[in-house]
């Protein structure tokens, strides 16, 4: 079968279409909720004819899925649903995401794409530092690098001082983890006084987070490698949404599985190439969990313009931000609004807090900013360490990373009609 | 004697303490005793005045965070063992003491000793107890 990759823009349109009209008869049929949203827009499956008459469709966001947790966007029955996935929701709810067979198969394709467009190959080692579990980073590189034939080396986050070790003694060629840990793990050895040419690596792919070409540079200053950047987001598949070729001048987005766009954040108008505007993806090929015109808060343009490597998959720019207050610390998903959710819990707290989020020896750092009340104060001492502890705790488990808590003077945070100003983020693009 | 004794939260900040002392100028507040403590994280000013009540209220008013708690003061012979004598009594009859602060005042040869203990009121009857049956 041809490369999709390299498919003729007319070839690949034509099946677009195609897999978008059954898609969207299949959802209609299957997925009540979004159903119930087409026909509140007036729109039947018959009303879609090709991948033109996609502005017709409603979008889908984070809301769809926080209301329907956790399966009830699910187009299959659960017999069929082989993995499931989660990732922060905006207040308590996780976003749970699921994967038949063919779901599976082809997300690791995808990620696949990325590895082989990095220049992995079968003689490669891959160590995959991205945390596994409910996150569609370890797990899906994971299953990318052994479909592509690849050796993978399962290290999963934590403890760098093992994951040297290994990233020694197995010889691994390529490194997959966030970018600010690749930067870390430079450092560390700098400290160490171990030199990268004792490695064997080559070559790294990167995502999960926001990163600069100046963190590129410095990426491949360090560790002597070639630096990649791979997207995605778990709604979608996970990692492998998009990757970078040999050019390293935008990111390739798979197509044939998922049709890219973007929008004006505010009105949902679709706006041209170039411009850039708010990522909306829709799942075309996903049985289990296909999502129509995903909204993903991410700012990015995308471009039809020819790209050297050959491929005709459309580009998207590297994110340049988000539309809404989600930050991603150590690769995490982190919402001011979950912090929030866990301070209500607390009967003495008010809703007063701050996240500040500074950058300190290549890792990201979190204060919680919280203001002391009248009654979370007690003359003794150990009693509001207790509740702080409690709170941290609580917050921790939450966000899934460590969070420093910091009391503060009441009435000392930034307030704007009436409300704390919620983010500090001190990293500066490096 | 029982007394009330004010408690003030301070942010772990450089200057926060200066701002706060110059709020109780501000207010004409004399401290008879004070005693400034920390944790890893933040600190806590103790501190003897009259008036109590009326002055947390006022505290408050100005975006402090205070409140007021009942303590001992222990009036002790300003001489060596003088107080290793009055907390014995207490660890005898199994009393905690939860943080203590002394300070002297124109009586003299006596030192004051501000108390908090597990149980106050206790404590204060075997002190009392104690000094009295010497």
């Amino acid at each position: 079968m041809n490369d999709l990759q390299y498919a003729d823009r007319n070839e690949l349109s034509s099946l677009q279409s195609k897999r978008l009209c059954d898609t969207v008869k299949r959802i209609y049929d299957n997925v009540t909720p979004y159903r119930a949203k087409m026909d509140a827009a007036g729109v039947k499956p018959t009303d879609i004819r090709s991948a033109d008459d996609l502005y017709k469709l409603p979008f889908t966001d984070k809301t769809d899925l926080r209301d329907n947790y956790p399966f009830g966007l699910f187009a299959v029955p659960m017999e069929n649903v082989v993995r499931i996935h989660a990732s922060s929701g905006t207040t308590g709810s996780p976003t749970v995401v699921g994967y038949t067979e063919n779901d599976i198969k082809m997300w690791s394709e995808c990620v696949k794409r990325a590895l082989v467009a990095a220049g992995i190959s079968n003689s490669d080692r891959v160590h995959v530092a991205y945390g596994y579990g409910m996150f569609t980073g370890g797990l899906g590189i994971h299953y990318g690098i052994e479909r592509a034939g690849a050796t993978v080396i399962p290290s999963s986050t934590g403890n760098t001082e093992k994951q040297l070790k290994y990233l020694r003694d197995f010889k691994a060629t390529a490194l997959c983890c966030t970018p600010s840990y690749a930067l870390y793990i430079a450092d560390y050895m700098k400290t160490k006084g171990i030199d990268p040419s004792e490695l064997s690596l080559k070559a790294g792919i990167f995502g999960a987070e926001p990163w600069t070409e100046n963190m590129r540079k410095q990426i491949e200053e360090k560790l002597h490698i070639k630096a990649f950047d791979i997207y995605g987001l778990s709604e979608v598949c996970g990692p492998g949404v998009a990757y970078e070729c040999g050019e390293r001048s935008g990111l390739h987005i798979n197509e044939d599985n998922f049709i890219p766009e973007i929008v004006d954040p505010n009105t949902g108008k679709v706006l041209p190439d170039g411009a850039q505007g708010e990522l909306v993806f829709t799942c075309i090929t996903k049985e289990a969990l296909p999502l129509i015109r995903y909204r993903t808060h991410d700012i990015a343009s995308i471009t039809h313009e020819k790209c050297a490597c050959g491929r005709t998959f459309v580009r998207m720019s590297k994110p340049v931000g988000r539309c809404d207050d989600m930050l991603i610390i150590r690769g995490v998903n982190v919402f001011p609004s979950q912090v929030e959710s866990v301070l209500m819990q607390f009967s003495q707290v008010a809703p007063f807090y701050q996240l500040v989020v500074d950058r300190k020896n290549n890792l990201d750092v979190l204060d919680i900013k919280i203001e002391m009340t009248d009654s979370m104060f007690s003359d003794e001492v150990g009693k509001i360490e207790k509740l702080r502890m409690e709170i941290k705790k609580e917050i921790e488990s939450l966000l899934g990373i460590a969070a420093n808590i910091v009391l503060v003077e009441p009435h000392s945070l930034e307030r704007s009609e009436g409300k704390s100003k919620h983010v500090v983020d001190n990293r500066r693009e490096i | 004697m029982f007394a009330k004794q004010i408690s003030v939260f301070i942010e772990n900040k450089t200057g926060r303490f200066a701002e706060i002392l110059e709020v109780l100028t501000d207010m004409g507040v004399n401290m008879k005793a004070m005693s400034l403590s920390d944790t890893a994280t933040f600190g806590v000013l103790r501190f003897i005045a009259d008036e109590a009540e009326g002055l947390a209220a006022e505290l408050k008013q100005r975006g402090l965070t205070a409140s007021v708690t009942d303590v001992l003061i222990v009036k002790l012979k300003d001489e060596v063992g003088g107080l290793s004598k009055a907390i014995s009594m207490l660890a005898k009859e199994g009393i905690g003491v939860e943080y203590a602060y002394a300070f002297l005042t124109c009586d003299r040869g006596y030192a004051s000793v501000v108390l908090r203990c597990s149980d106050d009121e206790y404590a204060a009857k075997v002190l009392e107890y104690g000094f009295s049956g010497n």
